[in-house]
């Protein structure tokens, strides 16, 4: 019969290999889970990305009135030709709509846009949720649009919006 | 249980678990040294998918642009009397209006008084306006397109008028997008080789292919969807008569950084800072080397050499004499003898392929990087001495046309031992 101490000894590469083993699943478990995780949030923003480009496109080419060769980008224009009020609220009036009925206006999330037009004032226009209750703001997308003058091209910039939760 | 007691079976224990560290340890440390090529699942894809989307924005910039182009040019016509004079720089030729102006307008009737009374002379046409605004309408297009930080070729499509005043652009050339490397105008020097991926979009192409002209298909204006084709074309008529090289994706090679070698002895180096914003670039691999001589020379002056012509297919040259180009060379000229002042007949050409030297791939147009594109006559010797000494010959008539390699200007020139020559 062994002592307790030399059974314990002949235990003992045992006890480090099932120790080890633990360790290294646990370690590849959340490792693997980690990079899930990441893959996922970088696959997320990506649609994100991709449906709010092709939704800011889909925006600047809606016709200012009805049947009208006229878009939400020539509204915008006109704007920062004359500095006339009216033009700046028909876009609001053409983006706020269309905005709040996209994807990007949820239960915890909502828009807002800035419009970089050179040597002038940029331009911010935000969904009434995102004025009242913003945590946060993730770009999301950006396109150059011409003006009437071909050296001042204007920048258009879609954001995300984090906010609190308010059920729709 | 039987027990490992003696001490070659417990170091045969110790051993495996020390192994299996080792064999972790190492494998992580190759996973996360090593650089990936995508960093997720699906990230090549996203790629591409972010490229299309990048071309579709362009192709909105370039909507856009057209929309206020058409606008200005309409305007402008107006105001000019329906007249708008093409400034020729291919020839250096300005094509004037043929009774010119009086007090800043245009002409429209000149009466002469001759020994035998007046000699009256119509010098409108109402059907100018074809051909006249086209050409001012791609003269604005071509400045957005150049004010656009993406590098699209100018000159690129051809217009037709439709009824109320509308515009159908059909390019020449598809749109292109390098979809792993969004860095434009690169520096072109020598490097390893190294695959390109290519994929099209409707409208545009971002591939590596090439289209010729007779081969183009709607896009960018007209925003109207076009299908690239893979396996386009390019004949090389003065290299080997009527020969045709199949240009296929996988033989596209970047084998110059930044430039791309199209098989066989060409070398696309459009988007590169050697060619001209919003130009095509294309030349055969030793003309390309003494280009690359040449700006070396020129970067020893403090100068820098900027190409905006160089290849041009027989269908390009084709589509300038048919007037389905925005100069509209045939509707304002239709006696072919006064056309050919302003552009050179593709027959005679064919007839001797010597008198158009941009066929073969051996002539280019250079010019200094500069930000205004009129140079001094100092400049022009001073260009003319560093082409010169790179091995080039130049054109008499021309002070930007430049010609190696064995055509036939270079030719006669190196038989004479001069550097220029008609």
């Amino acid at each position: 019969m062994q002592s307790k101490k030399s059974q314990v000894e002949d235990w003992l590469p045992y006890l480090f290999l099932v120790i080890f083993v633990v360790i290294a699943s646990i370690l590849i478990f959340f490792g693997g889970n980690g990079r899930a995780i990441a893959a996922k949030e970088k696959s997320d923003e990506f649609i994100l990305n991709m449906d709010s480009s092709q939704l800011l496109q889909n925006f600047l080419r809606t016709p200012a009135i009805e049947n009208s060769l006229e878009n939400a980008a020539d509204q915008l224009n006109y704007y920062f030709l004359d500095d006339g009020q009216n033009s700046l609220n028909a876009f609001s009036a053409i983006a706020k709509p269309f905005f709040d009925k996209s994807q990007l206006e949820s239960d915890y999330s909502s828009w807002s846009m800035t419009v970089k037009y050179p040597g002038k004032k940029d331009i911010f226009i935000e969904s009434e949720k995102s004025r009242q209750s913003q945590i946060q703001r993730k770009e999301i997308s950006k396109i150059l649009v011409p003006t009437p003058i071909p050296e001042n091209n204007m920048e258009i910039i879609l954001f995300w919006v984090q906010t609190k939760f308010v059920a729709e | 249980m039987k027990m490992i007691k003696n001490k070659r079976g417990q170091l045969l224990i110790y051993g495996l678990i020390f192994g299996l560290v080792g064999a972790l340890i190492a494998a992580y440390l190759s996973n996360s040294v090593s650089e990936k090529e995508y960093g997720v699942i699906g990230e090549s894809s996203m790629k591409i998918m972010s490229a299309a989307k990048h071309a579709e924005s362009v192709l909105f910039y370039i909507d856009q642009s057209a929309k206020y182009s058409l606008q200005q040019s309409v305007y402008e016509l107006a105001e000019n009397g329906g007249i708008a004079e093409i400034e020729d720089t291919a020839t250096g030729t300005p094509a004037l209006h043929e009774c010119g102006k009086f007090k800043d307008s245009y002409v429209w009737y000149q009466i002469t008084k001759t020994s035998s009374g007046n000699d009256v002379k119509s010098c409108f046409d109402d059907n100018s306006v074809t051909y006249n605004l086209p050409y001012l309408f791609n003269e604005k297009l071509n400045n957005y397109i150049l004010n656009h930080p993406e590098n699209i070729l100018t000159d690129n499509y051809e217009y037709t008028i439709g009824g109320s005043l509308k515009i159908i652009g059909r390019a020449f050339q598809p749109l292109k997008f390098d979809i792993f490397d969004s860095k434009s105008n690169k520096d072109p020097v020598i490097s390893g080789t190294e695959k390109i991926a290519a994929v099209s979009v409707p409208g545009t192409a971002m591939s590596c292919v090439r289209k010729a002209a007779s081969t183009s298909s709607p896009s960018g204006v007209s925003g109207a969807a076009a299908a690239d084709i893979p396996d386009a074309k390019i004949i090389l008529p003065n290299t080997k008569p009527k020969e045709t090289i199949k240009i296929e994706t996988e033989c596209m090679q970047k084998d110059l950084k930044g430039t791309i070698s199209l098989g066989k002895d060409l070398i696309d180096f459009t988007q590169t800072t050697l060619c001209s914003k919003g130009d095509e670039c294309i030349v055969t691999r030793d003309a390309f080397e003494l280009i690359l001589a040449a700006q070396e020379l020129a970067q020893k002056k403090g100068r820098s050499l900027v190409v905006y012509g160089a290849y041009r297919t027989p269908e390009t040259q084709q589509a300038l004499w048919d007037g389905k180009t925005p100069e509209r060379y045939a509707q304002r000229y239709p006696d072919v003898n006064i056309r050919a002042n302003y552009v050179t007949n593709p027959l005679v050409c064919k007839n001797d392929v010597n008198k158009c030297s941009h066929y073969s791939g051996r002539a280019i147009d250079v010019r200094f990087k500069k930000p205004e594109w009129k140079m001094t006559n100092q400049e022009w010797k001073e260009l003319a001495k560093v082409m010169e000494q790179a091995g080039w010959v130049r054109y008499a008539n021309e002070a930007w046309h430049f010609e190696c390699c064995g055509t036939d200007k270079y030719a006669r020139a190196k038989a004479k031992g001069v550097a220029e020559i008609v």
